[in-house]
């Protein structure tokens, strides 16, 4: 049994769904996947310059800090490099990189369990008087509310969420990446919206408006 | 709107959200990263340096680390045969060190304290308490009736039994090498460790759950045909539930019960009444040096 919830990258093909699709792996076909794993230069700027915002954007939405979202994802970076030695190019890329910035955030969630918990805690509070304009940039009242309401949500339904509305995530890859069942991991998705709309309800449009 | 898309070999109806609940997360966007952040991030990852007056200076954990993988960072100079060398020398050290260790490191101990041996049976026969530690070791189950039984192993883990538990020790190697399991039938343990008690390894494995020690005290309770209660009172453990793979870290505070019926945990503040029998274990003295937490 795991003692520690330190690992970052995934076990060689474990339970990585196998790529046969480019659509899975950022673009990268099998030969841009073997020189990736051999460190070739050239794959790791274009595996960075395509992964690096959708890593930052996943982990900026799961937590509240942009400044710890930012070590978070330096974290990421860090350890996705050292698991390319590791890496297996028959797998697909895109599960095996949220795969670890999911452990990265799950071994920061257990670090500060109570930091977390006051990030849930904000559904209960007017989000206003939490915001700092340095710390994340809102849009309007209604991205508040979405964020007050994202936070309610346990960790690992906010990664559903987050990875299989914002990512685009199937759910065969989140379930890799979450270390969950498929099944599991479309439930999480279901009862995770329906618990958005019931707190975003005051945003649906009234009988008889347009939608 | 980013539209999730459809897996294949689904045949469920795909849960979208409806076009406003989608607006509205989709205003849900974070701030954009530092540009300098991205750049030295990116320099750092693909094995450059970082660009002229944009050197990362924060203390984030990225500065201390490799910037490429050890295969384009071996020393020329190193050949295969050099290296093989180096490794048999490190190979044969290592295996020299341990064992030195293992023949100097103390077999495990198990004592019973504050109870008597009339209190327990070990596979359903009364036991003599001069037998008791030699058997216990060697794998004989544990049974007790009304009367809690304390167990210390090595020193650095007082294990109480609840009225009416069934458990098999299985110990750790000589000088705590290895792992300990003890595996709960029925009943209930309680669990609490010494400050020495690291690097040692300790699970409970009871029925629907397997709870590993990170350190810690904790309380592990079979409600027979409903599932194993976990509740932690300090530092943390990991709880695996029966049939899952994924691991339920838990603080202290916090309680998790793993259903029989191998539904998700249901995790929840621990309860006065649990944690209290747990708590009451601290007052344990340890041999000297070895102050409880």
């Amino acid at each position: 049994m795991t003692h520690e919830s330190t690992s970052s990258a995934p076990a060689p093909g474990r339970r990585l769904p196998a790529s046969g699709d480019r659509a899975t792996s950022f673009g990268f076909d099998l030969a841009a996947r073997q020189a990736l794993a051999r460190g070739d230069r050239e794959q790791l700027a274009r595996l960075f310059d395509l992964a690096f915002e959708r890593v930052h954007g996943y982990i900026a939405r799961m937590v509240a800090d942009e400044h710890i979202a930012e070590d978070l994802v330096q974290d990421s970076f860090v350890r996705i490099q050292r698991g390319l030695a590791t890496y297996r190019p028959e797998c697909a890329l895109r599960p095996w990189l949220f795969t670890i910035a999911s452990n990265v955030l799950r071994d920061h969630f257990a670090a500060r369990r109570q930091a977390a918990l006051d990030v849930d805690a904000l559904a209960a509070e007017p989000v206003d008087r939490h915001e700092a304009p340095s710390v994340r940039v809102e849009h309007s009242e209604r991205a508040a509310a979405a964020r007050a309401a994202l936070a309610t949500l346990s960790e690992q339904a906010r990664a559903v969420i987050v990875l299989r509305h914002f990512e685009g995530l199937s759910y065969v890859e989140i379930a890799a990446a979450l270390r969950i069942s498929e099944d599991t991991a479309r439930q999480r998705y279901v009862r995770g919206l329906a618990k958005l709309r019931v707190r975003l309800v005051s945003f649906a449009p009234k009988a008889g408006e347009p939608s | 709107m980013n539209h999730p898309p459809s897996d294949e070999h689904e045949p469920r109806p795909e849960p979208h959200p409806e076009p406003w609940l989608a607006d509205a997360l989709d205003e849900l966007r974070p701030a954009a990263p530092r540009a300098e952040l991205r750049a030295s991030l990116r320099a750092r990852f693909v094995g450059g340096d970082a660009p002229a007056g944009q050197e990362h200076t924060e203390p984030s954990a990225a500065s201390p680390r490799a910037p490429r993988s050890p295969r384009t960072q071996r020393p020329a100079s190193v050949g295969p045969t050099a290296r093989w060398r180096a490794i048999a020398l490190a190979t044969l050290a290592a295996a020299i060190a341990a064992f030195v260790f293992l023949r100097s490191a103390p077999p495990p101990r198990v004592e019973l304290v504050a109870s008597e041996a009339s209190d327990v049976t070990l596979d359903g026969a009364p036991v003599a308490l001069d037998e008791l530690e030699e058997r216990l070791l060697a794998g004989a189950t544990v049974r007790n009736a009304a009367n809690a039984v304390r167990l210390r192993l090595d020193d650095v883990a007082l294990v109480e039994l609840a009225p009416h538990t069934e458990l098999t020790l299985r110990p750790w190697g000589p000088g705590g090498d290895g792992e300990a399991r003890l595996e709960l039938r029925r009943g209930g343990v309680r669990v609490v460790t010494a400050p020495t008690f690291a690097p040692r390894r300790l699970t409970v494995a009871a029925p629907h759950a397997e709870v590993a020690v990170v350190g810690t005290e904790f309380g592990v309770d079979v409600v027979e045909g409903s599932g194993t209660c976990v509740c932690c009172t300090h530092g943390r453990v990991a709880v695996r539930a029966l049939g899952r793979e994924s691991v339920e870290q838990l603080a202290a505070g916090e309680m998790a019960f793993c259903f029989s019926s191998r539904a998700e945990p249901m995790r929840g503040p621990v309860k006065d009444d649990h944690s209290a029998a747990v708590i009451a274990l601290r007052r344990f003295e340890w041999p000297a040096a070895k102050a409880p937490r």
